[in-house]
């Protein structure tokens, strides 16, 4: 198992380097001047900018040659240090630290919210096959999968924030007061379930479907045999067996999920990565868009391996 | 877990002697309904096993033989009522197994385990064979710590495993290996009746005999009964005292093995024994294959009459309308259900070709 | 020509409002619900407020005056710094640091005198030496983004050229006076500085007057302004997220309303629940098409003022399509521009008909002899075939997708350019791909820009068309260029005489009237909305106005 970590980890460099070649010429390919976009036209007044704009080109690094900026850059990132972006003008590791956290908050509640209620169901729909059980559980997922999600987000709102107005309609917090920990909640209930809402119906069908499969082994027969309970059988000999499919698309899942908030996040006006990644782009902030591009390869290296380890764990046939 | 499981209210008492009756089945009708796809409907029934009645005394192996689809297995199941029967009755040392509680049920499957036929699929692949052996024990609060570890000891020492390969997963073993762990696993609650669903059948040839003389060796050792359910006709032969022939969800002849492979009255058993090759060469070409014409007809819509009568070379008028009873119609002991039933020793059944080294009609 | 723009006060290229299409696209299928919720008016909360949260329109990257600027940060700036001079609601200077401001008649020597007792935080006193050394970082090209946009200081080349340390066109003779030597007569150098103004707050000078200017830009002064003199006090800059105020109980002009004011960035769709549940109680700016739905609001005021911002298409005047000005002049009456004002923009606009910035101070406008371009497309189509304009001329139209009524807007106006004979095709660019297209010669014909105009005085235009100032090097994004127009607007510069100033831009006027620089589509009004308790608001045409008077809000139960 160490070695197979290892010479995955081996591996995941020339492909990360590779990544980042690429990225990073496609970056440079993206039309437009970064420096240009620094200023806005109507704040140009001749002499003055011009001579003001060659000195950020300078500062910025863009007048030497794209190979040679690439291997400055690389050299910065391998001390760990990601750069300067050029619309903030803060360190990006600084921007991404600021933002991160509200985004895993997110992201993780949902997750966990999403697979507590994918679990029961997908359990129940797939015992109860062709119940009416079985059928809301697939029509609501199918429903929750087709509805836009900042639709629901915005129904939502409209639904606890204002007719009901039990929850806030956005935000990470209330300003202007001390966070606590309640406060947190509150704001985070609406958008973690409506990403939740979003997750949980490709689950279900996971583990309905897993379910099935493990259902028809005949080990579970055996296990009836054995006079074991009901509850057993499935705990411990379904849904031990059904869950492994469902961690692997969960592992895989997660750097898709970090990078893809963006709506939710903009509904909720939650502060996340999103937005940042959305910002970055249209502003051809070059450093924070590499340094997203790179988070985002490691991430899902890291994931897929992860998802193989556990894999292998979780499952004794699987030898790495 | 064990504390989920209650005590039973009749604990099993110890085991009968042989001879006596372990199992009575009677009247045993498993249908299952056909329901339209979105309405739930019920449009029709599979009459999988449609009322049949057996026997198995203590220590006795019965074998149950058909084709592929004709209920044999459904009964296995129904049996042990891992399917729920429609109606009919299953006692078990006269205990009525269909009727009984959830609780009392599962105490009571102490006394009967089932090996099945694929023994890929019937162990779970992420216990170790302890927890797949010990599992019974533990769900039936028997033996606790070192004592449930030597019985799992002793069970793998009975079929032949080593006590080395408790901690390795199913994976690892072979087929063979596994069809010795899966019979170990239903020989840990010292269960009087084992049905056994075509254990050979998904092994190699060579490892089949073994598993044979393994089934036969325990049965000595542990006065078991057996319910051998299969479609090889030679082995069946090899193992049980008594044979059921199972047709479209009925049994169409019943009697000790020897009888029925001798004598068989019923023109389906006929046809099945014409199939089986012949041992004795100097037998051959003395008997001629007989080929069933036509498909099995589908169980949802079952021939009226006689079962077998679309197929039957000897059907009449009355076939088509009147449904044989099984009776010994010869008082040889050995009963069939057919009007017309003929008793013919195997080897004198008419002849036309004379190669017959073909395989069983409906290979699985 | 001018881009079109233009104010100082705003960029319009790069305005960073979070607000993806999508979201506008939904807000028409949510119009309904949210309706429907507003007529069940549910009330907002009538408590006293010690936090105000307001919602600005742009985001501030950061809070330093010498960076670029966007229209976030001088909207913060305002509130926790004083300018030295700001253009009030009604487009007059006005200070409340300084007593008096005065150019002498041949204008080319400013005074500046500071009102006695203005006090910073920390309870030093305001003196000339904060505006000398505040203006000497300002005005020094290497330091601040926005050094070129005033006119030179005498000295100020040598501080450039580092033969000097400082800038010996500033003095400040005694505690409260300073006096400013220009190189040329700009009489529009005052007004200038009242456009800068909001980015340009007094700096402190017993605090950073030792910092050596080279650094003075990354000064970690500029991250948390521990010392400053506006109504409200920096307590919390979240990037990206909120910026929080606290009351300055030593604000030398009174006492402001609230103890911390809360600044952020939020999508319509949020804007509008939050204002209805009372979360938000001051909003800048709301777009024309959300009027209607934020009126339902119950307990929400909505108020605006005519606008400085024309919206317009921008003409690559440097080739040959748009050479004859009879063509430009066909575009302003092939396009519809007070139906678009009055149907896309629900009439929170006005049309310049003339195609000039009417906005500009009345005195320096012509009352006659000026063409109207009302919307005649018989005439737009006798103008181009006097112009012999090839029909099959295929020109392109850089796009840059931002609002739902943009959107509308540009797609009636290039399909009515297009009925009249003119055939663009229309290209979607980014804001990059578009300042890359125009900074070249060829590629394009048009294009798309929305901008803040603040005309305090006529010479603002004149930036903007000027040929020394075609982009990328100047502001000139529509390569306008006519060496008469220029030398009248040098020469408006020359003398502080009004009516002699008038009759210059009067002919300017007339000419840019029968040579139109760019395509004027219709002036959006400024319009903001906030919780009726709230009193002392004064909307302000000027796009980095919108909270200069913030000192003077009130919660009234």
């Amino acid at each position: 198992m160490l070695g197979f970590v290892l010479r995955r980890l081996i591996i995941a460099i020339p492909v990360l380097l590779g990544i980042l070649v690429i990225a990073f010429v496609f970056v440079h390919l993206l039309p437009g001047d970064p420096v240009r976009l620094l200023v806005d036209p109507s704040q140009l007044s001749g002499a003055g900018s011009t001579q003001y704009l060659a000195q950020k080109r300078i500062e910025l690094g863009l007048d030497k040659p794209l190979p040679v900026q690439w291997v400055l850059w690389m050299r910065e990132v391998l001390t760990g240090n990601l750069g300067f972006s050029f619309q903030q003008r803060v360190p990006v590791l600084q921007l991404i630290q600021e933002r991160v956290g509200s985004t895993v908050l997110l992201t993780a509640t949902a997750v966990v919210l999403a697979v507590v209620v994918a679990i029961p169901v997908g359990v129940l729909a797939s015992l109860k096959q062709n119940s009416v059980l079985d059928y809301l559980a697939g029509a609501t997922s199918m429903l929750a999968i087709s509805i836009p999600v900042f639709f629901l987000g915005l129904l939502a709102i409209y639904v606890f924030a204002l007719q009901l107005n039990v929850l806030p309609s956005g935000g990470r917090q209330t300003l202007g007061v001390p966070p606590t920990l309640s406060d947190t909640v509150q704001h985070l209930i609406m958008p973690a379930a409506v990403l939740a809402a979003v997750l949980t119906g490709p689950y279900v069908r996971y583990v309905r479907q897993s379910m099935l499969d493990v259902l028809r082994q005949d080990y579970i027969t055996t296990a009836v045999a054995k006079g074991a309970s009901p509850f057993r059988v499935v705990l411990r000999h379904a849904l031990r067996n059904a869950l492994i499919p469902l961690t692997t698309v969960l592992a895989v899942q997660i750097p898709a999920l970090l990078a893809g908030t963006v709506v939710i996040e903009t509904v909720f006006a939650w502060p996340g990565l999103g937005l940042l990644v959305f910002q970055s782009i249209e502003g051809l902030d070059y450093p924070v868009i590499l340094s997203v591009v790179m988070m985002s390869a490691v991430l899902v290296q890291l994931c897929n391996l992860v998802a193989d380890v556990l894999a292998a764990v979780l499952d004794p046939r699987i030898r790495l | 877990m064990t504390s989920l499981t209650k005590q039973p209210t009749q604990p099993p008492t110890g085991p009968l002697p042989v001879g006596a009756e372990l199992l009575r089945v009677e009247g045993l009708k498993v249908h299952f309904p056909i329901r339209s796809r979105v309405l739930r409907r019920t449009l029709g029934q599979v009459q999988a096993v449609d009322g049949i009645d057996l026997s198995i005394a203590a220590g006795e192996t019965l074998g149950l033989v058909g084709e592929s689809g004709c209920g044999k297995s459904t009964t296995g199941l129904a049996v042990l009522r891992l399917i729920e029967p429609t109606a009919g009755s299953v006692a078990l040392r006269g205990q009525e197994l269909t009727t009984m509680g959830k609780t009392d049920l599962r105490s009571a499957r102490r006394d009967m385990q089932i090996v099945l036929q694929d023994p890929y699929s019937s162990l779970n692949p992420r216990m170790t064979v302890r927890g797949i052996i010990s599992e019974p024990l533990e769900v039936h609060g028997l033996h606790t710590g070192a004592g449930r570890r030597k019985k799992v000891d002793e069970l793998l020492a009975l079929v032949g495993l080593e006590a080395s390969h408790a901690g390795r997963f199913p994976h690892e073993f072979s087929g063979g290996q596994r069809q010795r762990i899966a019979i170990a696993r239903a020989l840990a609650l010292d269960p009087q009746l084992l049905v056994l669903d075509e254990p050979m059948s998904a092994l190699d040839v060579s490892i089949q005999a073994q598993i044979v003389n393994l089934l036969k060796r325990l049965q000595r050792e542990l006065s078991l009964a057996y319910l051998l359910i299969s479609h090889d006709l030679s082995v069946v032969r090899h193992v049980c005292d008594r044979l059921a022939v199972m047709y479209l969800g009925r049994i169409v002849e019943t009697g000790r093995t020897d009888d029925v492979y001798n004598r068989p009255t019923h023109p389906y058993t006929q046809a099945l024994l014409s199939a089986v090759p012949q041992p004795d060469p100097t037998k051959r070409g003395a008997r001629r294959r007989i080929i069933l014409e036509g498909d099995v007809p589908s169980p949802d819509h079952p021939p009226a009459g006689c079962r077998f009568h679309t197929r039957c070379w000897r059907a009449q008028e009355l076939c088509r309308e009147e449904s044989p009873a099984l009776i010994d119609r010869f008082d040889h002991g050995h009963p069939s259900a057919c009007h017309f039933a003929a008793l013919a020793d195997a080897a004198t059944v008419p002849s036309a070709d004379a190669e017959s080294n073909s395989e069983p009609p409906e290979p699985e | 020509m001018t881009l079109c723009c233009g104010g100082p006060s705003k960029g319009k290229y790069m305005k960073r409002t979070v607000r993806p299409r999508w979201l506008a696209i939904l807000c028409v299928v949510v119009l309904g619900l949210t309706g429907a919720a507003c007529s069940s008016a549910k009330s907002t909360n009538n408590k006293a407020p010690t936090t105000l949260h307001t919602v600005m329109s742009e985001e501030a990257d950061d809070l330093n005056p010498f960076t670029p600027t966007l229209q976030g940060k001088s909207q913060i700036l305002s509130t926790i710094g004083m300018p030295m001079l700001y253009v009030d609601s009604t487009s007059k200077l006005t200070s409340r640091v300084l007593k008096s401001w005065t150019a002498s008649p041949d204008a080319k020597t400013i005074t500046l005198v500071l009102k006695p007792n203005i006090q910073w935080s920390d309870g030093k006193p305001m003196t000339s030496a904060d505006l000398l050394m505040s203006l000497t970082d300002y005005l020094d090209a290497k330091v601040s983004v926005n050094a070129g946009r005033i006119g030179p200081v005498v000295g100020l080349d040598a501080l450039a050229s580092g033969k000097a340390k400082t800038i010996s066109g500033l003095s400040a003779p005694d505690k409260s006076t300073l006096v400013i030597k220009l190189v040329n007569p700009d009489a529009a150098w005052l007004p200038r500085l009242a456009l800068l103004g909001a980015y340009w707050p007094v700096l402190p000078s017993h605090l950073l007057g030792n910092v050596p200017r080279a650094k003075i830009a990354t000064d970690p002064f500029f991250k948390t302004w521990p010392v400053s003199s506006g109504p409200y006090l920096l307590s919390k800059f979240v990037r990206g997220q909120y910026v929080e105020v606290t009351r300055n109980p030593k604000w030398s002009a009174g006492k402001a309303g609230f103890e911390k004011v809360i600044f952020e960035i939020l999508s319509t769709d949020q804007m509008t629940a939050q204002l209805q549940t009372g979360e938000v109680q001051y909003v800048y700016t709301v777009d024309p098409s959300d009027v209607d739905r934020i009126k339902r609001i119950s307990g929400v005021t909505v108020a605006s003022h005519n606008g400085v911002a024309p919206e317009l298409f921008g003409l690559n005047n440097g080739g040959s399509v748009f050479k004859d000005p009879r063509v430009r002049q066909a575009m302003l009456y092939a396009i519809d521009r007070a139906g678009i004002c009055k149907t896309i923009l629900a009439g929170h606009c006005t049309t310049p008909t003339a195609n000039l910035r009417q906005i500009a101070p009345s005195w320096a406008l012509p009352t006659t002899g000026l063409t109207d371009y009302n919307y005649d497309p018989a005439k737009a189509k006798q103008l181009l075939k006097d112009a012999n304009w090839d029909p099959n001329t295929k020109l392109t139209f850089l796009a840059r997708t931002q609002r739902s009524y943009v959107d509308k807007a540009v797609t009636a106006a290039v399909g009515q350019l297009n009925a009249a004979g003119m055939h663009f095709s229309v290209r979607n660019v980014t804001t990059a791909q578009l300042l890359d297209s125009i900074g070249k010669k060829t590629g394009w014909d048009a294009f798309w820009v929305s901008g803040a105009d603040f005309v305090v005085d006529p010479n603002e235009w004149g930036d903007y068309l000027k040929c020394a100032g075609r982009y990328p090097d100047g502001p000139n994004t529509s390569q306008y260029c006519d060496p008469a127009t220029d030398k009248l607007f040098e020469d408006g510069l020359k003398t502080t005489d009004q009516a002699a100033r008038a009759s210059l831009y009067h002919q300017a006027f007339t000419k840019l009237n029968q040579s139109p620089a760019e395509v004027y589509l219709y002036v959006v009004d400024t319009i903001v909305a906030y919780n009726s308790h709230l009193t002392g608001v004064t909307v302000s045409g000027n796009l980095s106005g919108g909270y200069w008077d913030i000192g003077q809000w009130r919660w009234k139960a």
